[in-house]
């Protein structure tokens, strides 16, 4: 049977051709072969479709959800404000198997790190290399993923990695911070202070000395974590929480604020997400910034391209994130971004760079390689790439691959 | 038709009672090391974006217990997840999107599971069990995922089996269907994540349009049925332009619609009546032909 006869299985070939495939330019009716298709009767059981039942108009689309995104453009940026120092560059470091029986190789993932640092900057000395992007007065926050358990969070010896590189760069311990919204889930990661001795690990989220959420007079113990005076993300959707929803947003309503790690705390960001899919998509360098710096975000999943592009423009991110590291030592391709173990597999490699925009759209493309190896999605759609689309409008990177420079080298 | 007896499960949990095995219950040498409980959509608050897809199969409350276990120097550790869904049926959907298909299973009540290295899931009633291991061995998952089962089957939860309940896998041709491989599509996220095709808005999972797939033969060929409440107008056009947009050698006739990808890979949808259907896969396409046909065809 050729590809005709699939088509023309009671031998009528019909003229009801789908007029958007037509326009586009694509159907392709050949004639050849398609008679012989007789006795098989695919189109006899199909024809019912031309008259589908229940006419009615094709629902309306969801109307745009307004953002304050306009406001924030007309903060002026700085010297260092996304994508920083190497607009549309990406380093990508083939590391070799680092994990072994459930280990991984810490000295094999340093060696990585400093690989990727020298490729980006130029500098084989580990000190000037990192000392472009911080200073020894600096305030530094590695923002890390825990949500992933120590399934598909972001490896603690990539962060050992960084923090020799800061060290190198003359950064004190005392002035470095590993956060992300969830104090706990940093904890289940394996971000713990036995394992960080003298760097600060901080949660925008937290419970208090009750080991609860709230006080005893019903506050919440992270109310005061939130920057309400900070220029906040506006948008023009909400849904009510519960009382241990609340606890995980802060606040409900149509703001969504921004912790004082990135507002107040610290004076450089260096992000360090971890490689899960999200969808047909990445969620990674955009989306565990926005996500992980933002108050009441669960209504925000019902605009994602948006709210994961657009809190990046803020001054607290967008003038702060100097670097970003992935951490694709393992990846998830499917059901992300819960930990999935059945879809983890070891990718093995770091990505380098300082503009966010241009590493998701790397790493989107080479995720969706591997979904589509692996029959989970059949193509990407540019839809996925939305939320690429939305950043580089804002100026916070290169998301056309043609213009993006990857620079691949195997340690 | 038989029905899960999951109602003295739903008031053990409504009283606050708990699933997760006592420290009593544990296999040998495990201790209990923390537990939570979230309820709808406070479920954000454990897997933040993950719950959405959750919500969309009616989640109710979440049970997460955590264990560990010193074993030759290394601390070994399992998370385990009981989640209540609405129903049995959605139970065994949720379940239904974490498997692949050729993960060994064991027998568990009756209850559908599956197990790989570091995770081992269940649906049993109106619960979804997932347990994942880090450093645990696959012995360690089993028999946390056996316990759960067991309690569960203790409060009454009773397996759901396809072939009692009608719904869109009824439609599944029997003649070559691996079983392990059927899942239950409901609301747009799963369907976006079981096929690129059916992430547009027309479908309709988010008003009641609902699909069923499974593999077929040695080759892993995929058919989706899919069920609508309403059909939606322009059906085929707007599949069509969906297949314009990223296949190639798109072709129609007769209501249905072939396209290949890039890899050569075969793309055929047809509908009849309230329902569609849409094979695709690495394999010739007299297979796929005939397994579109014969989805549609009445039985």
């Amino acid at each position: 049977m050729d590809h005709d006869e699939i088509l023309e299985l009671t031998g009528e070939k019909t003229a009801h051709l789908p007029e958007a495939v037509s326009r586009r330019g694509f159907f392709k009716l050949g004639a050849a072969g398609a008679a012989g298709a007789a006795g098989l009767a695919l189109a006899r059981s199909l024809r019912a479709q031309d008259k589908p039942a229940g006419h009615k108009p094709p629902a309306q689309p969801p109307a745009e959800i307004r953002t304050n995104v306009d406001e924030i453009k007309a903060i002026p940026r700085t010297g260092e404000s996304m994508p920083g120092r190497f607009p549309g560059r990406v380093v990508k470091v083939a590391t070799g198997q680092v994990r072994a029986g459930g280990e991984i190789d810490a000295a094999r993932v340093e060696k990585a790190v400093a690989r990727g640092m020298a490729e980006l900057t130029g500098e084989s000395d580990l000190a000037k290399a990192w000392a472009q992007f911080v200073a020894p007065k600096d305030i530094v926050g590695i923002k890390v993923n825990p949500i992933g358990g120590k399934t598909i969070s972001t490896k603690p010896e990539v962060v050992e990695a960084i923090l020799a590189g800061l060290a190198a760069a003359g950064v004190p311990k005392a002035n470095i911070v590993i956060w992300d919204r969830r104090l706990h889930q940093m904890t289940e990661a394996g971000f713990t202070a036995a394992r960080f001795p003298g760097i600060a690990l901080a949660g925008t989220e937290m419970k208090g000395p009750n080991d609860d959420f709230y006080d005893e007079a019903g506050e919440l113990w992270a109310k005061d974590n939130i920057d309400r005076e900070a220029p906040f993300y506006f948008a023009d959707l909400e849904m009510p929480y519960n009382k241990d929803l609340l606890a995980a947003m802060i606040n409900q309503g149509r703001e969504s604020y921004f912790t004082k790690i990135v507002t107040r705390k610290v004076t450089k960001i260096i992000n360090v997400p971890i490689l899960k899919n999200a969808g047909g998509t990445v969620t990674l360098c955009l989306k565990n910034l926005s996500y992980g710096s933002l108050s009441n975000t669960s209504r925000l999943h019902k605009i994602w391209a948006k709210s994961v592009a657009e809190p990046n423009g803020f001054p607290c991110l967008r003038d702060k994130v100097v670097l970003n590291v992935v951490d694709a030592l393992q990846a998830q391709y499917d059901k992300g971004p819960g930990a999935n173990p059945q879809f983890v597999y070891d990718a093995n490699f770091l990505l380098f760079g300082t503009d966010p925009v241009a590493i998701d759209a790397v790493a989107h493309d080479d995720l969706v390689k591997v979904r589509i190896e692996k029959g989970v999605q059949p193509f990407d759609a540019p839809r996925n790439r939305e939320f690429l689309d939305l950043a580089a409008g804002l100026g916070l990177g290169i998301a056309q691959r043609d213009n993006i420079r990857l620079q691949e080298t195997v340690l | 038709m038989k029905r899960s007896l999951f109602v003295l499960a739903a008031i053990l949990l409504a009283q606050g009672g708990s699933f997760l095995p006592s420290a009593a219950d544990l296999p040998a040498g495990w201790t209990p090391a923390g537990a939570e409980s979230y309820e709808g959509e406070g479920l954000y608050g454990y897997i933040n974006g993950g719950s959405e897809v959750f919500l969309q199969y009616g989640f109710r409350r979440a049970e997460v217990g955590r264990y560990e276990k010193d074993a030759a120097g290394t601390t070994r550790e399992i998370t385990l997840d009981i989640y209540q869904m609405g129903s049995p049926r959605e139970a065994f959907g949720i379940f239904s999107l974490r498997r692949e298909g050729g993960e060994p299973s064991a027998d568990l009540g009756g209850f559908p599971n599956w197990a790989s290295p570091e995770q081992a899931s269940l649906a049993a009633g109106p619960f979804f069990v997932n347990v994942i291991g880090h450093k645990a061995t696959a012995e360690d998952i089993g028999a946390f995922l056996k316990l759960a089962g067991k309690r569960l089957a203790g409060a009454g939860a009773r397996a759901f089996f396809l072939d009692e309940e009608k719904g869109p896998w009824s439609g599944l041709p029997s003649e070559g269907l691996r079983p392990e491989t059927v899942r239950y599509i409901q609301g747009p996220l799963a369907a976006q994540g079981e096929s690129e095709v059916l992430a547009a808005d027309f479908w309709g999972f988010d008003s009641g349009t609902e699909a069923a797939s499974a593999r077929y033969g040695a080759d892993g060929l995929k058919l989706v049925i899919v069920e609508f409440k309403t059909v939606p107008p322009g059906l085929l056009d707007r599949v069509g332009s969906v297949f314009g947009e990223h296949l190639s050698d798109v072709r129609a006739a007769n209501g249905a619609l072939s396209a290949r990808d890039r890899a050569g890979r075969v793309f055929l949808f047809g509908l009849r009546g309230r329902r569609a259907g849409l094979v695709f896969g690495k394999t010739d396409e007299a297979a796929a032909g005939s397994l579109l046909r014969a989805a549609l065809t009445p039985k």
